[in-house]
């Protein structure tokens, strides 16, 4: 414990010094200890952010959502598609009609869209599969790490929420379908909320 | 609770050692339980099972003392010159008695747990956490009132089979074989209307948490409420019945008052008042 | 008859080749014994696998009686292993020497009942594949075990126990291993060369080996008196009728030695039987082991009454009512055979007569082993039955899984003890020798002053090779 402590405080200043300088010296740094990920994210204020990395498998998705072109490319909201985070335990995935919404009108002559189409015409959904996936005795709330880091968090703007959310999801707006890059075991939450102080109580996530 | 944790607040571990629990608590979830009121239905046990994924585990296990129900009914007859042998009194002389987890401040079943899985949460609950628990059985072996149940086997397919599983609260988890589990004050429902009342910016009122038993009871007998508002159902009750937390023995200025709290002698400081039944001799 | 403890007179390549002899290849009914025990084995892993897939409700297991006899068979081998402690190293410091032929089976017996006894809180849980958990390692998850817990104290007093005693019977073991490899060929022969560990018997190395066993003596004492308070506080630490019990440490170290003890009686008759070792296992030592046990049992059945009486005069009515339970309750029957097997058996020991017949002895050591299982299984059992909460009263008899496992660990024990008493030296050479010389000398107080200076930590005249040489006479 003590261990992983003063390594995650090593990374801690080294992480500052990326956003700061971009020098050479600190990606190096950042490479060394093998923490590649997450680097260059511009701060969440009152926030220290998890730290710790994982490469997951390949999700196979029925469509290959782009989520950098919507996130990215065109900085759609995280929570405009996801739109329950804000008010539920799961972030919800939108449904077909939500797309349709757009896609009605754009970009129908691509391939994935037509793809998407056909499942609305023919009136199913597709099916996605989960990446993020916790143990069933772990209930884990969309809502109130949004409200902790995001509409109750001075400072914090809410067209930022994309690196709350890259916390535990990883930045997204580099893939296309989602990946698991961050690890989500007990040990990474446990050391998030000890040091943003959020609840130790076990019965908060395992009931 | 990390190393820097134990050593940081050794302090505070130390004098919890000594007094057991927490000493400052947010709520004081407590129980009151009019035995005059309840008729024995088993719909509090019943409301029980449906709200906490209880499984079932069918009539021989049960007979076996192999059952989990969180909430029991116990029958007692009464003494014989009240009519407890005489069948035709029998009716009119049993007396029910529903028993479910205290949740005793200085609860026995906290200490001897090796992994920690049962501990005593801010909320004055006995928490159980199913996936700490390795099934020592040792808390249910030291809970006075035997009021821990032990998942003897697997029930998932038997109790929920296609598509019974649809039925499961998803609210608190599903346990599997060799695990520990007894009654929460269903916490998720606490923890709903804690987060309900969070979201809509005030306090946590009397009523916002209703266990599934106390809601349940067609005769009102359960009262469930937190001991630290002063204007809950429930805190007037005892204070109604002059019964306090933290005795192990109320004294009373008026005898003919019905409160009382089971094997309070033992210092396990229980949760659950009960009122007694009022017997016409 | 008999009365001098040990042959004075008996040449000193006579005990090697009378030692060595009892390693070597054995005969058919060996055989059979070892399949015997590798059934029971069997039988017990059947069980658990079972167990294992199905849930802990196989063996009867049900809601007030969480823990039956798997808890008793563990304290039951828990106290098995005392007694080879209570002779290799109490026997030890007091300058016993009448240990010295007897006390190797009785060491092994304790790493070999601790091997036992450990197996028994695994195969208990619920979730055995997270028994981990109760050790405090440094997890990712931050999360350490609850130090309150007496089963966490469990985890570490067996562990150390069983690490300590292991060593010690290996240690004690080096002098008679060099004699081994001397006299060992192939398999064998690389084996002793590696676990002597360059044993030449030259003096600085005996001066060494002094030392640490001396240490080691020291060390274990103290240790084996705290792990069995520990496991009584299994009991002792919980607040039930019939287990909440002040005296139960005291008790519970009594009650290990009087088994461990009766154990040492019956291994004493049986190795002596089939190895013939007449010459080393001699009446008189039996006796002495006798004595010693009665003295024991006499302490454990002192203990057992003050125990009813403290709790027959206190004011704990629930408590009262668990003990009068035992006495007359469902499992009586037990109950009174417990007490008729630890109190009254024991007196067979006290009558010279029957000390010395070896047939009625065998008889008499298993009795009380019984009447230590029993006392066992009546401590936890009666108390699950009859507690605080007369609605969960409840009389369970355990169903054949338990018994199942219960009777495999006996195979488990008696397959690593017959596969020790064909590897290793049964009966310590070195120390039989130490002990014919000393008793050679007692009668030549001349000599005796001569050498008594430096007996204590000096191996008079022998060397590793365990060849006599000519002294004494």
């Amino acid at each position: 414990m003590l261990n992983i402590r003063i390594v995650s405080k090593l990374f801690d200043s080294g992480m500052r010094v990326v956003s700061r300088r971009r020098g050479l010296m600190a990606l190096l740094m950042a490479c060394c200890l093998g923490l590649g990920s997450g680097v260059a994210q511009a701060e969440v204020p009152n926030a220290v952010a998890p730290k710790g990395t994982h490469s997951g498998e390949h999700v196979p998705q029925p469509i290959d959502f782009p989520h950098d072109i919507h996130a990215d490319i065109n900085g759609i909201n995280c929570m405009y598609c996801h739109t329950y985070a804000r008010r539920s335990k799961v972030a919800g995935i939108p449904p077909t009609s939500k797309c349709m919404g757009c896609h009605s009108v754009i970009a129908t002559d691509k391939p994935r869209i037509q793809q998407l189409t056909e499942y609305w015409e023919k009136n199913e959904p597709p099916r996605w599969k989960k990446v993020h996936d916790v143990p069933d005795f772990v209930h884990f709330t969309h809502e109130k790490h949004l409200q902790r880091f995001v509409f109750e968090n001075e400072g914090m703007n809410v067209e930022n929420v994309d690196q709350v959310c890259a916390f535990c999801h990883g930045d997204v707006k580099k893939m296309t379908v989602a990946e698991k890059t961050k690890p989500l075991t007990m040990g990474f939450c446990v050391r998030c909320h000890e040091a943003n102080e959020g609840p130790s109580d076990c019965w908060h996530c395992h009931k | 609770m990390s190393l820097k944790n134990v050593l940081e607040n050794w302090s505070d571990y130390r004098k919890g050692h000594e007094q057991g629990g927490h000493h400052d608590y947010e709520h004081m979830w407590v129980m009151a339980v009019d035995l005059d009121k309840c008729t024995g239905c088993n719909a509090c046990s019943v409301a029980c099972y449906a709200e906490n994924n209880l499984a079932v585990v069918g009539k021989e296990r049960m007979m076996k003392g192999q059952g989990m129900h969180w909430l029991r009914v116990e029958r007692y007859w009464d003494e014989p010159q009240i009519g407890g042998d005489d069948g035709q009194f029998q009716s009119a002389g049993g007396s029910f008695l529903p028993m479910m987890c205290q949740h005793c401040n200085a609860a026995t079943c906290e200490p001897v747990c090796p992994v920690a899985a049962t501990y005593h949460t801010p909320d004055g609950l006995n928490a159980q956490v199913y996936n700490r628990c390795i099934g020592s059985r040792y808390c249910s072996n030291n809970c006075p009132y035997r009021l821990r149940y032990f998942n003897f086997f697997s029930y998932y397919e038997e109790s929920w089979p296609e598509p019974l599983n649809q039925q499961l609260n998803p609210d608190l988890s599903v346990r599997d074989k060799g695990v520990m589990e007894k009654c929460t004050f269903c916490v998720q429902r606490i923890r709903t209307a804690k987060d309900t009342a969070r979201r809509e910016g005030r306090a946590v009122q009397d009523g916002d948490a209703v266990t599934a038993c106390a809601q349940t009871c067609p005769t009102q007998a359960i009262v469930f409420g937190d001991m630290l508002d002063k204007e809950s159902r429930v805190s007037k009750i005892w204070a109604k019945q002059q019964v306090e937390l933290g005795k192990t023995k109320q004294v009373k200025a008026n005898p003919e008052l019905r409160g009382y709290r089971i094997l309070e002698g033992l210092n396990t400081d229980p949760c659950i008042m009960y009122l007694d039944r009022v017997r016409e001799v | 008859m008999q009365t001098k403890d040990i042959n004075e007179n008996i040449a000193w390549a006579q005990i090697n080749a009378d030692v060595l002899r009892s390693m070597e290849s054995p005969r058919m009914g060996y055989w059979i014994a070892v399949a015997a025990c590798l059934a029971m084995v069997a039988c017990a892993v059947v069980a658990e696998i079972y167990q294992y897939q199905i849930g802990m409700g196989v063996g009867n297991l049900n809601w007030p009686h969480m823990w039956d006899i798997y808890i008793a068979t563990f304290v039951f081998w828990i106290g098995m292993s005392h007694s080879g402690t209570l002779l290799s190293a109490i026997l030890h410091i007091i300058h016993a020497d009448w240990r010295k032929p007897i006390y190797r089976f009785a060491e092994a017996m304790t790493t070999f009942s601790l091997m036992t006894a450990g197996l028994f809180p695994i195969i208990h849980l619920g979730r055995v594949w997270n028994m981990y958990w109760v050790l405090p390692y440094v997890s990712d998850r931050g999360i350490w075990p609850n130090y309150r817990s007496p089963l966490v104290w469990d985890a570490f007093a067996i562990t150390t126990y069983l690490t300590s005693s292991a060593l010690f019977l290996f240690i004690g073991m080096i002098p008679d291993l060099a004699i081994c490899r001397d006299n060992a060929r192939g398999w064998r022969q690389k084996l002793y060369t590696v676990l002597s560990m360059g044993w030449q018997g030259d003096d600085r190395q005996w001066r060494n080996f002094r030392k640490i066993y001396l240490l080691m003596a020291c060390f274990l004492i103290p240790l084996a008196v705290s792990v069995h308070s520990i496991v009584s506080a299994d009991f002792a630490m919980s607040i039930m009728p019939g287990w909440h019990i002040t005296s139960f440490p005291p008790y519970f170290v009594a009650g290990a030695l009087y088994s461990g003890c009766a154990a040492i009686i019956t291994l004493f008759i049986i190795l002596r039987y089939f190895f013939r070792f007449d010459e080393y296992m001699t009446i008189p030592i039996l006796e002495k082991t006798c004595k010693l046990t009665f003295a024991i049992a006499m302490v454990w059945s002192y203990l057992t009454l003050i125990e009813f009486a403290s709790v027959w005069y206190g004011h704990d009515l629930v408590a009262k009512e668990s003990l009068m339970e035992r006495f007359v309750g469902p499992y009586s029957p037990f109950f009174w055979l417990m007490l008729f097997c630890g109190i009254i058996c024991p007196f067979a020991l006290a009558i010279e007569k029957m000390r010395r017949h070896l047939p009625t002895m065998f008889v008499v050591s298993l009795l009380l082993n019984l009447g230590m299982w029993l006392e066992r299984w009546m401590i936890v059992t009666p108390t699950l039955a009859t507690s605080h909460y007369p609605f969960a009263w409840d009389v369970m008899w355990p169903g054949m899984v338990q018994w199942a496992i219960v009777f495999g660990s006996f195979g488990w024990f008696g397959l690593l003890f017959l596969i020790f008493v064909k590897v290793f030296p049964s009966v310590s050479m070195y120390e039989v020798k130490e002990m014919v010389f000393h008793r050679r000398h007692a009668h030549r107080p001349d000599l005796a002053a001569k050498f008594h200076r430096r007996s204590s930590d000096q191996q008079p005249g022998d060397t590793a090779s365990g060849q006599p040489r000519p002294e004494g006479a």
